[in-house]
């Protein structure tokens, strides 16, 4: 029975410092998980940063491009129709608004 | 052997206790003192970019937006060979060496080299790998469409704070409060995140505008001042749209003007915001005054006959002249033909009082309260300092002083029935997050009564048809309602009214009967012509027609042809 308990102390003392080196290189490998997992996430920012401030300049462009002045240069250099011009007024046909409870027609003069 | 053994294991042991005592020290009894040191080495105070809002237009376009750069920064001491480093940097910002020489031969420990340089200049030097050479992240405001309504929007200093304009006006809204973040960073400078406090990508933004302006209108407007400012060989010129019945601004411009984007490169008169900065007098269009005081006061009707045959009307022993001599003419021609002679006669029956009374009744004065900054009042007189010729001289522009918005505003009232309106530039101010934190009540309170509105739009209406002074402003399809001006200026060398330069205006509104749109087109010293129907009305008629497209307004006589009417049958629901 002694010799018994003898052997089991004598493993508990080797069982208990593993534990421990086990517990510390945990504790070690955690926290180098969590400063690597860190890094990540910066580098992961740094990222989006960067596109987020490409898709800044990418929206100030469209916006130059968007410009009624150059709309109306490339439509006035469109030399594939021959050049666009401003609307006559007398060609343009307004459409005026649909009126319930009446039978469907088209007229140029108000009813 | 085993004394060896001894003596080695003594000293592990020794070598533990004495760990095992530092980290003891570390941990209990200077742990504060290490804690400090560490956060002192790891933690950075790093500010975060603080973003002014977006500009947009009445339509959602963007005109003031901020775009990402970086500024460069030099350690003075730091740099080993200063020559060498300047040549390297001349090379890719626009700089002389000799300027960043001198900033890196200082005593100081920090110099700005260059603000807001753009990012793909920055990454060619970055990738010298300069020691003592720094970057800083910064905001550049940007405003895509370059000179567009510069005068409106204004522009920002290199502290991105509103100097002009609605960047000024509304500074506070655009503008946000800067904040700092606390972050881990390594040996090597590399931040470590945790996700959720300080985050590369975090900015801090401003409210956002919208404004009244409408990019396309703008453009119109401008495109055509642009052409008859060089047509003219003008010392400037100012063109302003409005909404008759709100007041809101659709378009504003002035020449000369500038490159939002490059202001120090602009002088300050072509910056000034002439519209609501310079006084002139205004010459006929203020003959709106006297012609609705005398309607609204009873005086006359439009059939009411002046006799204006002597060509002349002598007031306070001075004498006045009409450019042509005219005859008999009604209150309605008088105002059509422009006639100095009957206008004064009507200003004459009116009396000093009354003339002031309805002066002060269409804002003269006093400034409108736009929402934009450097708005002047102008002047005009009380009675008690009038001369003996002021009643003549003010009936018809004279002796006062005004601003081109003033004038629209007063005609803006007879467009929309009698009331006054406020102008505005900035209708709503958004949060990033899309709510509305300011929404602007249109103002308008009533001077005139509806009738004599009316009667006065109908004589106005005269003005572009056969026989009154500005056919050129007729459109064609809608009917236009305005009037004419050419005055004077005075010649500050012998400080008389000047024969040589004048200032032609027209101001007016469209459609006369239902206005989309009212107008001023003021022309300073233009060469070669003088009158307003000659200088300014063309170009109102440009303006007005191609706004009257873009604004998809149907001509007058688009009832009879042109406008289809579709109406559903209620069985195809």
């Amino acid at each position: 029975m002694i010799r018994r308990q003898n052997r089991l102390l004598a493993m508990l003392k080797p069982l208990s410092i593993a534990m421990l080196l086990l517990s510390i290189f945990s504790i070690v490998w955690l926290r180098s998980s969590f400063v690597s997992l860190e890094y990540s996430i910066s580098s992961l920012e740094k990222k989006k940063s960067v596109l987020m401030r490409d898709r800044k300049m990418l929206a100030a462009e469209r916006a130059s491009l968007l410009s009624v002045e150059r709309f109306e240069k490339v439509a006035v250099s469109n030399t594939v129709n021959g050049g666009f011009t401003f609307p006559d007024r007398v060609k343009v046909v307004y459409v005026k608004k649909a009126k319930d409870n009446e039978p469907y027609r088209a007229s140029f003069k108000e009813r | 052997m085993r004394k060896r053994a001894i003596i080695l294991s003594t000293a592990i042991t020794f070598g533990f206790i004495a760990v095992v005592f530092r980290l003891v020290d570390i941990m209990l009894f200077n742990h504060e003192w290490f804690s400090a040191k560490a956060r002192f080495q790891q933690v950075r105070k790093e500010m975060i970019p603080v973003k002014r809002g977006i500009i947009f237009d009445r339509r959602g376009r963007e005109l003031a937006i901020n775009l990402d750069t970086e500024s460069i920064y030099c350690d003075p001491s730091e740099i080993t060979s200063p020559d060498k480093v300047a040549s390297a940097l001349s090379e890719r910002i626009n700089q002389k060496p000799e300027i960043i020489l001198a900033k890196l031969n200082t005593d100081r420990r920090f110099n700005w080299i260059e603000r807001k340089v753009d990012i793909e200049y920055v990454q060619g030097i970055k990738d010298l790998k300069l020691k003592g050479i720094g970057f800083a992240p910064e905001v550049k405001r940007y405003y895509p469409k370059g000179s567009l309504a510069s005068h409106v929007i204004g522009f920002v200093n290199v502290d991105n704070n509103g100097l002009e304009g609605v960047e000024q006006r509304y500074d506070r809204y655009l503008a946000s409060r800067s904040e700092k973040a606390y972050v881990f960073r390594d040996a090597k400078g590399n931040v470590l995140s945790d996700g959720q406090g300080f985050s590369l990508s975090r900015e801090i933004k401003g409210n956002n505008l919208v404004l009244t302006i409408d990019e396309g209108l703008q453009y119109i407007l401008e495109k055509n001042l642009d052409a008859a400012y060089l047509h003219w060989k003008a010392a400037s010129a100012t063109a302003i749209m409005m909404d008759p019945y709100t007041g809101e601004i659709l378009a504003m411009a002035n020449r000369p003007t500038f490159d939002i984007n490059d202001p120090s490169n602009a002088a300050p008169n072509q910056r000034r915001n002439r519209a609501i900065t310079d006084c002139y007098e205004p010459g006929s269009t203020f003959k709106i005054i006297v012609g609705t005081a005398a309607l609204e006061e009873g005086i006359v009707n439009p059939d009411t006959k002046f006799d204006c045959s002597a060509g002349y009307i002598e007031v306070g022993g001075k004498r006045i002249k009409d450019d042509h001599r005219h005859g008999v003419l009604s209150f309605k021609e008088v105002i059509q033909k422009s006639s100095n002679v009957g206008t004064i006669k009507i200003g004459l029956n009116l009396g000093r009082e009354r003339l002031y009374e309805y002066i002060k009744r269409f804002g003269f004065g006093e400034k409108t309260g736009i929402d934009v900054a450097g708005e002047v009042s102008g002047w005009v007189y009380s009675p008690s300092k009038w001369s003996g010729t002021s009643i003549g001289a003010i009936s018809i522009g004279q002796e006062v002083a005004v601003t081109p918005l003033q004038v629209l505003r007063a005609y803006a009232a007879i467009a929309n029935g009698g009331f006054l309106v406020r102008p505005y530039v900035v209708s709503e101010v958004k949060s990033p997050e899309g709510n509305t934190v300011y929404k602007i009540n249109p103002e308008a309170k009533r001077i005139l009564s509806e009738k004599t509105a009316n009667v006065f739009r109908e004589i106005l209406k005269t003005v572009t048809e056969e026989g009154g002074t500005a056919l050129e402003a007729a459109v064609d399809g809608n009917q236009v309602a305005g009037k004419t001006g050419t005055a004077q200026l005075i010649d500050p060398k012998t400080k008389r009214y000047s024969r040589e330069k004048f200032v032609s205006s027209f101001v007016g509104f469209v459609p006369a009967d239902k206005p989309k749109i009212a107008m001023i087109i003021v022309i300073h010293e233009p060469k070669g012509q003088i009158y307003g129907g000659v200088v300014a009305a063309p170009v109102f008629r440009k303006i007005a027609s191609e706004s009257l497209s873009y604004l998809s307004v149907p001509r007058d006589d688009s009832g009879e042809k042109g406008l289809l009417m579709v109406s559903k049958n209620s069985a195809d629901k």
